[in-house]
């Protein structure tokens, strides 16, 4: 960043550093605000401009939505290529693995809530997230759960168009992206969602694979092995295994075991965003009208969750 | 003029589509100083970047912003910074990227150098060269990634005209050929994908599509006529070079057409935008790209839409 930024941004601290970017914490002079400079590197070009910054650029700057983090600005200095985005303090893993901190039914609710939404709103954009995990979703100071990182994020493709099914992090990565399916849908984000869903209750991961054939296990031992009828063309995905453990399916009873403290309401819509069956999954237009989300506790109120820095 | 900003930054507002005029008047401070020689060098780009998309299997859109990318960079800088393979190297390589269909660059390095006529330049030499071309093309484009095609819409408004297959396969071929002009700057993708249906089913003779109304298509006359005449233009004088041109359609043809469309321009009878000298001046100045503008200072790029949400002080160019 050169003099003209400083004059309208101040560059404070190097708050992290990824593959890609350094991250600056600063603020905007004008109005107070705090906000986060994510600077390509420079010098480092494998191939050029990094193709997560494209991607990151080419959606953020056509999403505004209140759950979805805002891209303020796109600068170039000299070859160097920088984003400014709007500084979120805090992550959803940071504050699962805070154990000083109690989560109440509520507050999971409202993050639930808060998430669905910003997903809601990629999704009706034609836009699929891929990389959905509780580091990537980012808290404001004023408590508002934000999407973050399109790094891996595409448009939803046409339909002949395959995909590659290596994307999301393991631990959230959906059953048909695990099989190898070229072809997927909105549905492998609303996996991701079911599984921070589950993590958030536990505040632990709930399918931690160690790598992707243990991934796989995992996902059947806590989903239940599917059948060929239960999901028509299973067995002829490209990475579908040779032999497969047989797991049962929980049942409802097995799942209130695990989930002690979870609704019943609650339990059927974890279960519905985690159909093994991408095409029985629910959208995340059902997902918000589940009854889940209007039973009692209400969703706890902004100013009262936890996380908050303001 | 408003006030001086307080900060010595600029912004520059994403300008998709530019007037006749501005394109005219552009030209003769960009790359290629005439229509003419920007063709000559637009139809080695389309064979060289066409042969290389091939090989390297990728989807037409990925072509169609490539060329996009390229016409773009002629026309809105000075001088290319590099060789014409270096830069029709980058362009793929953004459009690849742009397009979610990414590939090596040492991969499109070799094809490109493969289907030119030119002698292959080691990749390390022109490596450094294409990754500063990769971030000028990006910056040309004012970091503006909504580039859409003609393609997906030839097939929706083919199958709502009732148009038969041979009619939309022509008309797809004609839209590959609009990729060499600079109608992708002057008219949003439906209006193109409308005139090449048109001027499809005029070839053809295929008369159960006629009269086509442009307004459900979210097109007016007009427009579809000027692009009509842009199309019409390119085929007089190209039509070998062009895909069209291996159909064997007399040039005649084209001129006929012509004289119909531009008979009816003519009797539209709407006022034309004419600007004055300075005003013509000041903004080709504006539009050609300051190669220098990033060195000295710091460049905001937006989207129109953005630009209300900018203060009073903020100076948009």
């Amino acid at each position: 960043m050169n003099d003209a930024v400083m004059a309208k941004y101040t560059k404070d601290k190097k708050v992290g550093e990824g593959t890609f970017a350094v991250v600056y914490v600063g603020k905007q002079v004008k109005t107070d605000r705090k906000i986060a400079i994510k600077q390509i590197k420079e010098g480092e070009f494998k191939d050029g401009v990094d193709m997560s910054a494209i991607r990151e650029i080419k959606f953020l700057q056509e999403i505004r939505h209140a759950n979805v983090i805002e891209l303020i600005d796109v600068f170039t200095a000299g070859p160097r290529l920088s984003m400014v985005l709007e500084f979120l303090p805090t992550d959803l893993e940071g504050l699962i693995k805070d154990t000083k901190i109690l989560f109440r039914l509520g507050d999971v609710k409202a993050w639930m809530l808060m998430a669905t939404r910003g997903l809601h709103h990629c999704h009706r954009l034609q836009i699929l997230h891929r990389d959905l995990k509780p580091n990537n979703l980012l808290i404001s100071p004023t408590g508002e759960l934000k999407i973050a990182d399109f790094g891996l994020a595409r448009q939803m493709p046409n339909p002949k168009d395959k995909m590659t099914p290596t994307v999301v992090t393991r631990w959230y990565r959906a059953p048909e992206l695990l099989f190898g399916a070229r072809y997927y849908t909105p549905a492998v984000d609303v996996w991701s969602l079911g599984l921070i869903f589950a993590e958030l209750m536990l505040r632990l991961p709930y399918c931690p694979g160690e790598d992707d054939i243990d991934q796989i296990d995992k996902t059947f031992r806590a989903f239940g092995t599917p059948t060929e009828e239960e999901w028509p063309g299973l067995t002829s995905l490209p990475a579908y295994p040779k032999t497969v453990n047989k797991y049962p399916h929980p049942s409802v009873q097995e799942l209130k075991m695990r989930f002690s403290a979870a609704t019943e309401n609650g339990l059927e819509l974890f279960q519905a965003m985690t159909e093994l069956n991408p095409a029985d999954r629910v959208s995340c237009e059902e997902a918000l009208t589940a009854d889940y989300f209007t039973e009692f506790p209400r969703p706890t109120k902004l100013a009262e969750l936890p996380g908050r820095t303001e | 003029m408003a006030t001086a900003s307080p900060y010595p930054s600029d912004i520059i507002m994403s300008k998709p589509y530019l007037s006749e005029n501005a394109i005219q008047q552009i030209q003769a401070h960009s790359v290629y100083t005439t229509y003419s020689r920007y063709m000559a060098q637009a139809n080695i780009a389309f064979k060289v970047l066409e042969a290389t998309c091939k090989s390297l299997l990728l989807p037409v859109r990925s072509f169609g912003t490539a060329m996009v990318l390229f016409s773009r960079y002629c026309l809105l800088n000075n001088s290319l910074d590099g060789t014409f393979e270096e830069v029709l190297i980058a362009c793929l390589v953004c459009a690849c990227k742009i397009e979610d269909t990414a590939k090596r660059v040492r991969d499109v390095h070799g094809a490109v150098y493969l289907y030119s006529k030119v002698a292959m330049v080691a990749f390390d030499a022109c490596k450094p060269k294409i990754m500063t071309l990769e971030l000028q093309i990006l910056e040309t484009v004012t970091f503006d990634f909504r580039i859409r095609h003609p393609q997906p819409y030839i097939i929706k408004i083919a199958k709502a005209l009732g148009a038969s297959k041979e009619i939309a396969r022509l008309a797809w071929t004609i839209s590959m050929d609009t990729y060499r002009t600079h109608m992708h700057m002057k008219r949003p993708p439906h209006t193109i994908a409308l005139s090449c249906l048109i001027l499809a089913g005029k070839l053809k003779n295929e008369t159960n599509i006629f009269p086509i109304k442009s307004e459900p298509y979210n097109s007016d006359r007009l427009s579809v006529n000027h692009a009509l005449l842009d199309l019409l233009d390119l085929y007089m004088i190209y039509l070998d070079s062009t895909k069209l041109g291996e159909h064997k359609y007399e040039k005649s043809v084209f001129s006929q057409l012509r004289i119909a469309v531009s008979k009816e321009v003519e009797n539209s009878h709407v006022e034309e935008h004419t600007l004055s000298h300075e005003q013509e001046q000041a903004i080709s100045k504006q539009l050609i790209r300051d190669k220098t503008r990033s060195d000295k200072g710091t460049v905001r790029y937006i989207l129109d839409w953005e630009i209300h949400q900018l203060g009073k002080y903020e100076e948009v160019n």
